[in-house]
């Protein structure tokens, strides 16, 4: 196992870990709150948010598996020593900055959503807060921050797929 | 000191070419900002021109939809061979692809057949180098006669030379002809020389061309030449000289297509060297296209891009409605008669409500960005043939999914979107079935009410309506499939283009056409939609003068007209009126309905709650889930269809449905009661 | 056989198209013509993806079923 096959056995095991917990908060928070259990969060807690945000969507949760199940078998495939590792990897990385994009995307549409307001002078609730955002800092963003340096690996990958461009 | 005169040069260039070639960068790099997107009459193809200025050089392009042959069989294929035949273009720029230059040059070859002025951008250079293709251009230019640039559109490469030689050619009349072999060109000859004698085709048509065309069976080309002085004669002619040429050369049509391609095989064979294979593409589509992994990613992209769409838009669609309710307060109470006010600028007035729904534009656009980016990467093409299989079985073409995915924004771009489908039969089960995609304005309407409503359940709730659409899309297709367009799913053909970096620019360039498109369509429809409703919303049903207290007016009158219709349904005259709002735009029924029951928007979920039962409100939501789609995409679905009948079909299908799943949730619902 | 049978990975001939005029004609534009080499990239259930004449070509199942060809020695 070398360092692209660890690296990307971390990245899989974190979208599966994070998708199911959004999985998990989803259903509990639409369909079986009268369980009565409370969201679980696996982050680090800063300004009131966690990061990341396992925010409860079962949606989310799926996709985030699927990612994670990409870089699973582009993985196992490296281990076998096939050569179509490097378009899973490939699929992997684009659909994990997809991701990460509209993460971003989400957070400053919210910060615009509230500030909006001042443009003509008016009054603005609350201010936007980490914690108070839905998304917030979200397994998307941080998980995609660790997928990028990927970039170097599929980088050949892409300048045969888009030679001469950046 | 000499004076030089420049004369202003003023040129007519129409831009032909396969689609994904690269043809609307290059329209872009030529016009800039002046272009204009409409429609050709009478067709659902778009018509694409612009200018371009520099200098003493004025030329006004037309960017010819995509086409890989120029048959009559498909619209785009008419509309482009209609416009060189009859405008006769000064030059036509044919763009073809490096990378598949073999197939994009038979299109070039019955352009060069019609006599056209052609000069040729070699696009893709830069892929087709890295690819291992060398293409001698000026080997390539000998061969075919006509002036061949290399360029590489994305950069701006090779524009320049561009113009210098269609500014060049613009002063010859036509190409220099290409010859085929010689058993086919003598019965070409042959035909061409008596076409030749008939004065009157003569000066409108090409000889070569139409002889060509004849030979291959061209109904469209011979329903043309019947008509005219001479052609009665021609026409008896050509079946004499066809039977000559199946017996020698079996099936003419097959013959002149096989002659196109031997001699692009022979010509290539001189000036291209190198294979060029683009396995990065193959290992790619290995990982998009995995038996188990492929829909799932699809989903994930769909799924990306809708909360990019809905996230992304939602502070410039806020923005825009409060910048509408802001425009309707501040003018409140200008004109001086309360009768005007109230319905332009009251709370619920015509400036409100054009503003409900302009404040969709910005959700419109953000789709349709995504969409051309989508596209433009070669994606989409993926997409559909993921999900072609699975389209197959409720009789719709794997191309569905993409105007069904728009749906779920808005159902207006969603039934334009419907072109990309080739087959007739299939883009008009595709435009009728679209309406029952739940759209925007349906999702903030039945957010609001299921909150109320359902408390813990609202997610579901809205859920389900929107599985609903979806289970009624198949449906409706698979009924539709069986009686009115039978047959199968036709033909489904794609082409994989090469993966590229999907451009930033064409997709803001589009974004921004079909949102203004939409703007506008909208803005005038809509108008006039609200200010009827609104008009029947204030006049008092009996004196005819004006009242704040819509259960007064007209409008109310006409709700309780309905009543005997809708009450087994548990339907108010209330309920009726919403839902004949909704007929305007779906956005406005939750402005109606505060409106009618006298309270503000936000009270209204709850005061609905006190006054009907959840069972009876599901219901009601299912029915305007289903019912009729909101006039602009009523409007959009004439334009498409180009028929009323179709249109009337289309809202009368949407009624008579909604009404019977509406009465099935009821009769269910009180059954599981009990 | 049909090409839809086209195992994946091997290249074939194509000796005839059965199919109405406007089929023949839209596939002949793209370049499915007789005597044209075809290599099958990926088949199995449902649509397939061809290589012709430089070309992706994806095809359905129903069109696959159309076009004959010959499998090259």
């Amino acid at each position: 196992m070398d360092k692209v096959e660890i690296w990307s056995g971390l990245i899989s095991f974190l979208y599966i870990l994070y998708g199911t917990l959004q999985l998990y908060n989803g259903l509990l928070e639409w369909w079986f709150s009268w369980i009565g259990l409370g969201a679980v969060q696996l982050g680090i807690k800063l300004a009131g948010a966690y990061i990341p945000n396992s925010f409860p969507e079962p949606f989310s949760g799926i996709f985030l598996i699927v990612i994670g199940a990409v870089f699973l078998k582009a993985i196992y495939l490296r281990y076998r020593g096939l050569d179509e590792y490097r378009g899973f990897l490939l699929a992997g990385w684009a659909l994990a900055m997809i991701m990460m994009a509209v993460n971003i995307i989400v957070i400053i549409a919210d910060i615009l959503d509230i500030y909006y307001p001042l443009l003509w002078g008016g009054e603005i609730g609350e201010g936007w807060k980490l914690a108070s955002d839905a998304w917030g800092l979200a397994p998307h963003l941080v998980i995609g921050l660790l997928a990028s340096p990927l970039y170097f690996t599929v980088k050949d990958l892409i300048k045969e797929l888009m030679p001469g461009r950046e | 000191m000499s004076l030089k005169v420049l004369s202003e040069k003023y040129i007519r260039i129409a831009l032909a070419g396969n689609p994904n070639v690269g043809k609307s960068v290059v329209f872009n790099n030529l016009t800039g900002a002046r272009q204009h997107v409409g429609n050709w009459p009478g067709k659902t193809v778009d018509k694409k021109e612009g200018v371009y200025k520099k200098g003493n050089i004025t030329a006004y392009i037309i960017d010819l939809p995509g086409t890989y042959s120029l048959t009559a069989f498909s619209e785009e294929e008419i509309v482009a061979r209609d416009y060189i035949i009859y405008e006769k273009p000064d030059v036509i720029v044919n763009i073809i692809d490096a990378l598949n230059i073999e197939r994009n040059l038979y299109l070039t070859f019955q352009l060069l057949e019609m006599g056209a002025n052609v000069v040729i951008a070699l696009n893709k250079m830069d892929l087709a180098e890295k690819s291992g293709i060398k293409i001698d251009t000026r080997s390539l230019e000998r061969e075919l006669g006509v002036p061949v640039v290399p360029t590489v559109a994305p950069r701006k490469e090779g524009m320049e030379e561009l113009v210098h030689k269609v500014v060049e050619s613009s002063s010859k009349k036509t190409s220099a002809k290409l010859r085929y072999s010689p058993e086919i060109e003598k019965y070409i000859e042959r035909l061409e020389g008596i076409i030749r004698s008939s004065a009157d085709i003569n000066k409108v048509f090409n000889p070569r061309w139409i002889a060509i065309k004849l030979l291959e069976g061209d109904n469209d080309v011979l329903d043309k030449i019947k008509g005219m002085n001479g052609g009665k004669e021609i026409v008896s002619e050509v079946s004499k000289i066809k039977e000559d040429m199946k017996s020698e050369l079996g099936d003419p049509e097959v013959a002149i297509a096989d002659a196109r391609y031997s001699l692009i095989s022979s010509i290539l064979k001189k000036v291209v060297r190198g294979k060029g294979k683009i396995p990065a593409s193959d290992l790619l589509d290995k990982a998009l296209l995995d038996k188990y992994l492929g829909i799932p990613i699809f989903l994930t992209v769909l799924w990306a891009i809708l909360q990019f769409a809905f996230i992304g838009s939602a502070p410039f669609c806020d923005f825009l409605g409060d910048l509408f309710a802001f425009i309707g307060n501040f003018l409140t109470g200008i004109t001086g008669i309360p009768f005007v006010d109230y319905l332009l600028f009251g709370d619920y007035g015509i400036i409100q409500g054009l503003g409900a729904i302009l404040s969709f534009v910005p959700l419109i656009m953000a789709l349709y960005f995504a969409l051309s980016l989508l596209e433009d990467s070669g994606y989409m093409a993926r997409a559909a043939f993921i999900m072609d299989r699975a389209m197959r079985k409720v009789g719709l073409s794997g191309r569905t999914i993409i105007p069904m995915i728009m749906g779920i924004g808005c159902n207006v771009p969603a039934v334009y979107a419907t072109r990309i489908i080739p087959d007739k039969n299939d883009r008009m089960v595709a435009i009728l079935t679209n309406p029952l995609i739940m759209c925007g304005a349906r999702l903030v309407f039945f957010s609001a009410i299921a909150d109320a409503f359902f408390g813990a359940y609202a997610g579901d709730v809205v859920l389900s309506l929107y599985l609903l659409g979806i289970i009624m899309v198949f449906v409706v297709a698979i009924i539709l499939r069986k009686t009115l367009f039978k047959g199968k799913a036709s033909p489904f053909v794609i082409e994989f283009p090469v993966y590229q970096k999907p451009s930033l620019k064409v997709a803001t360039v589009r974004m921004w056409d079909r949102g203004s498109l939409f703007f506008k369509k909208a803005g005038t429809v809509i108008l006039i939609g609200l200010l009827v409703i609104g008009v029947l919303t204030v006049t008092d049903a009996r004196t005819l003068s004006f009242t704040d207290n819509p259960e007064n007016a007209l409008i109310s009158a006409i709700g309780k007209a309905f009543l005997p219709i809708f009450a087994p349904l548990g339907w108010d005259w209330r309920l009726i009126v919403a839902a004949i709002f909704g007929f305007i735009a779906k956005e406005i029924v939750l402005g109606a309905s505060a409106m009618l029951y006298g309270v503000g928007e936000e009270e209204i979920a709850s005061k609905m709650a006190s006054m009907y039962s959840p069972i009876g409100m599901y219901g009601y939501m299912v029915f305007i889930q289903l019912y009729i789609p909101c006039i602009v995409t009523i409007g959009a679905i004439k334009q498409e269809t180009g028929s009323w009948k179709w249109t009337i079909f289309a809202v009368a299908y949407g009624i008579i449905l909604a009404y019977i799943m509406n009465f099935l949730v009821l009769v269910v619902g009180h059954a599981l009661l009990r | 056989m049909p090409l839809a049978f086209l195992p994946e990975g091997s290249s074939a001939t194509i000796v005839g198209i059965r199919g109405g005029r406007r089929l023949v004609r839209r596939l002949t534009g793209l370049g499915l013509t007789p005597g044209t080499q075809v290599r099958a990239l990926r088949s199995g259930y449902g649509p397939i993806l061809i290589e012709v004449r430089g070309t992706r070509l994806a095809l359905g199942k129903g069109v696959a079923m159309k076009v004959f060809v010959e499998v090259s020695a």
